[in-house]
């Protein structure tokens, strides 16, 4: 456990958010890792690097940015396993505890007993390998392998451990796991029932106080995470900018900006798409058990809207010049391209324009309006 | 008040059905009512002049609007309007076609795999996968057995399934994409042996594939017949087969099923994304439909799946005891599981609800009974059905009091299972070595 935040609920505060972020990139067991005898049902997994960088850039976004009044922000338990195993926090650095199996189980122990009301919110954060099967999900700790035996002993059966959930004080839960899932379902065909460890065991009796949990996922099982050497994953990039502004909404009273699940659920595949992999289109993971609630508030207008400028007819695009105005802001794409322009601008009513040099034309759509989560602007240029 | 009429159009194949999507309609100015409005808008073809002028009426105040339409495949449509006093042009939103018509309805749902081709090889060959329609010809308890045997290695002998020789209403292929489609009349079918069958709603029918150079089969359940729900009609029932492998690992093709029908087609497309609260939105508005559970039990269960998941999605003031959400369907799961004994997700439904106290007093026992009949009532139809089935198990497995009789073979199987499924399926696809039989 390590601690970045860890303060008592203030009197008038309602409610109190919780964190446990975990982010694993070295893997000792599987490939390219520093043990004699590796695991040998590894298959194609080894050593990553964003997973580290990612946990530590979703902890900072929470205790930089996170603002929400209905639940302030009361506790951050990062586990991290890379080279470092440190934290840089207003230039000091803090000893960080690597996510062994052992650690992440009482790391969610923890993090379970720190709620105290059912209006607290807590979210967990895992980005590290994973193996998924049909409906299971198993995330794999650092040690993973080091007991050719039993190997899923060093690993958290998600599945279960998100079942179990529903026993938590807190009901309302939000979960991010940016996984990368390259490993067949061999280790878990082979497991009998048991997938892993769950931290909180699920029960049969019946909880009467409904819950809103739902889990955010990186990609469908089997595909390669958005994972960039030493970089943060692309989903956590997406995530992290759809908290700029894209996965909001003002509903409540038309001035008050809220990151809202489903609107997340929503961004999340527009922002990747954008992100332009090398590798080519990667299909998200689809959300599961998506309710609607409140996770952020923001300071501003929001930012980074991605929005889809193009010509209609679409062959028209390639020979035009695309721009944007609103009030004293403005753009232009450079130059003419036979693809939709794509472009981020902040929430607000613009004028877009696509511009002809032979013969010479000028087409206007005014008064877009440009809001979250995505916004595709076509501009007619027939005659 | 002024009206307008709103109406979504992308080319979508056949004209009797027109799916609905969610729209929002948001004032833009100061307002004395609600900011927003959520709406169901159907999808057209073409702009249709008969139909009510063009789309469906709002009535709005004057005043400047955002009309936005979500899409069940993650397509954004938006408009902003001024709504004048008096008479208001219609609003069309007009989607992106889908590649074929063929495709359309399986592209609105999202189930049409987003390819570059020149930046992502196909792996697919250059002919159609083969597919079979087939039947269970054995007590459905056989098909779990072989299943069972099949992953742990032991099989020695075939799948328990029957060949209907069932000619399909079209077949199409796409070598680009690697995408064949075929599609079922949702009330009967013809064979060689027979010029018109219909389809028994007391017999189970698989789609099954092998895909070529993989030793697998793939099996996807058909939900037939389908009764379209709010015509009454039967509605054809649409096959996808995605050998593009841009799928999991461990899934050389997809198989995708989608009846082509005006509120489950759309619901079945937001659940493809995770859209749970749209796709419950568009139940709760089939509701009167789908109480005519006769008419169409497979999708009855299909929306039940949709709304006991979705009942939780709002954000309570307090946390809300679930037992006092007991809406209109509620009722239906007991119904189910007792009237149509043939589709064993009534029984799932049914058990969910005993163990999570929805509508009737939480009862782990009632629950544990209910599971197992489900799974002696053969594979659920619904994916959903197999994830309910599963987490429901797995909470009463350490209950020693509640296990009934059957409970640790239903256990063992229903894990098992729930690791050979493509869980992003809404109706159960489940994949097997491949043995002597089917």
């Amino acid at each position: 456990m390590t601690l970045l935040r860890d303060r008592q609920v203030a009197e008038g505060e309602v409610a109190a958010a919780h964190a446990l972020v975990i982010g694993i990139g070295r893997y000792e067991w599987l490939s390219g890792g520093k043990q004699k005898k590796l695991f040998s049902g590894r298959e194609g997994m080894g050593q990553l690097t964003s997973p580290p960088l990612s946990a530590r850039a979703f902890a900072d976004w929470l205790l930089d940015t996170y603002d929400n009044p209905d639940a302030p922000l009361c506790s951050v338990d990062l586990l991290v396993s890379d080279a470092k195993q440190v934290h840089v926090r207003d230039g000091k650095e803090l000893a960080i505890q690597p996510a062994t199996a052992d650690n992440v189980v009482k790391a969610i122990r923890a993090w379970v007993d720190r709620a105290t009301r059912p209006n607290d919110l807590f979210f967990f954060f895992f980005s590290g390998h994973g193996i998924s099967a049909g409906t299971q999900m198993t995330l794999l700790c650092e040690d993973f392998g080091s007991d050719e035996h039993d190997p899923l002993e060093q690993a958290i059966d998600f599945t279960g451990f998100h079942q179990g959930m529903d026993f938590a004080t807190a009901r309302r839960q939000c979960y991010f796991v940016d996984a990368c899932q390259v490993a067949t379902a061999t280790v878990l065909d082979s497991a009998g029932n048991h997938y892993g460890r769950t931290g909180m065991q699920p029960k049969g009796p019946h909880n009467p106080l409904a819950r809103q949990a739902p889990v955010f996922q990186s990609t469908v099982a089997g595909q390669l995470a958005y994972g960039r050497p030493h970089r943060s994953s692309y989903f956590t990039e997406a995530l992290l900018r759809a908290f700029e502004g894209p996965a909001s909404g003002d509903d409540d009273d038309g001035k008050t900006w809220w990151v809202q699940t489903s609107a997340l659920n929503r961004a999340l595949p527009v922002l990747l798409r954008r992100m332009d992999p090398p590798e080519g289109l990667i299909e998200q993971a689809p959300t599961t058990f998506l309710s609607n609630f409140p996770l952020h508030r923001l300071k501003d207008r929001p930012q980074k809207i991605p929005v889809d400028v193009w010509c209609d007819p679409e062959g028209m695009t390639a020979q035009a010049v695309l721009s944007y105005a609103s009030g004293e802001a403005h753009g232009a794409r450079p130059k003419p391209a036979p693809t939709p322009w794509r472009v981020d601008l902040v929430e607000g009513s613009y004028a877009f324009e696509a511009r002809f040099s032979a013969p010479a034309a000028t087409y206007t759509r005014a008064a877009v309006e440009v809001r979250p989560h995505y916004r595709p602007v076509r501009i007619e240029t027939k005659a | 008040m002024p009206e307008v009429k709103i109406g979504v159009t992308t080319g979508l194949q056949g004209s009797g059905t027109a799916p609905s999507v969610v729209t929002r309609i948001r004032a833009l100015g100061p307002t004395e009512g609600a900011r927003t409005r959520t709406v169901q808008i159907p999808v057209m073809k073409v702009p249709v002049l008969g139909f009510g002028l063009g789309g469906i009426p709002i009535d709005l105040d004057e005043g400047r609007y955002l009309i936005e339409a979500y899409l069940p495949n993650g397509e954004l449509l938006a408009e902003t309007i001024t709504v004048a006093p008096g008479a208001n042009p219609p609003v069309w939103l007009r989607a992106e076609d889908s590649p074929y018509e063929w495709l359309s309805w399986q592209n609105l749902a999202g189930r049409v795999p987003k390819i570059d081709p020149q930046r992502a090889p196909l792996r697919g060959g250059t002919t159609p996968v083969p597919v079979s329609v087939q039947t269970e010809t054995a007590p459905v308890s056989m098909l779990p057995t072989a299943l069972l045997e099949r992953w742990t290695g032991t099989a020695t002998s075939s799948l328990p399934m029957g060949p209907l020789n069932v000619q399909f209403v079209s077949t199409y292929f796409d070598r680009t994409r690697a995408l064949t489609t075929c599609l079922l009349d949702g009330e009967q079918f013809q064979s060689q042996v027979s010029p018109a069958e219909l389809w028994h709603a007391d017999q189970r029918y698989w789609a099954v594939v092998d895909p070529p150079g993989v030793s697998q089969t793939i099996l996807a359940a058909l939900p037939l017949p389908w009764t379209e729900i709010s015509t009454y009609q039967a509605a054809p029932v649409d096959i996808l087969i995605d050998a593009s492998g841009s799928g999991p690992v461990g899934w050389p093709v997809s198989i995708s099923v989608l009846p082509r029908d005006s509120a489950m087609a759309a619901a079945f497309g937001y659940l493809t994304t995770g859209d749970l609260p749209s796709a419950a939105d568009i139940m709760e508005a089939a509701v009167h439909h789908l109480e005519l559970k006769l008419i169409n039990p497979l999708a009855a269960a299909g929306a039940a799946y949709v709304l006991i998941r979705g009942a939780a999605r709002t954000i309570p003031a307090a946390p809300v005891p679930v037992v006092e959400q007991a809406p209109v369907w509620v009722a239906w799961l007991t119904n189910l599981r007792h009237w149509f004994p043939a589709i064993s997700d009534g029984a799932v439904l049914d058990g969910w609800a005993h163990l999570n106290g929805i509508g009737r007093p939480p009862d782990a026992s009632k629950a544990a009974e209910a599971f197992v009949e489900a799974f002696q009532r053969g594979i659920p139809r619904y994916s959903e059905g197999v994830r309910l089935l599963g987490e429901g198990l797995t909470r009463i497995a350490r209950d020693d009091a509640s296990r009934p009789k059957g409970f640790d073979e239903a256990y063992a199987f229903v894990r098992k299972l729930s690791l050979h499924i493509d869980a992003r399926q809404t109706f159960t696809v489940v994949r097997a070595p491949r043995g002597g039989g089917a």
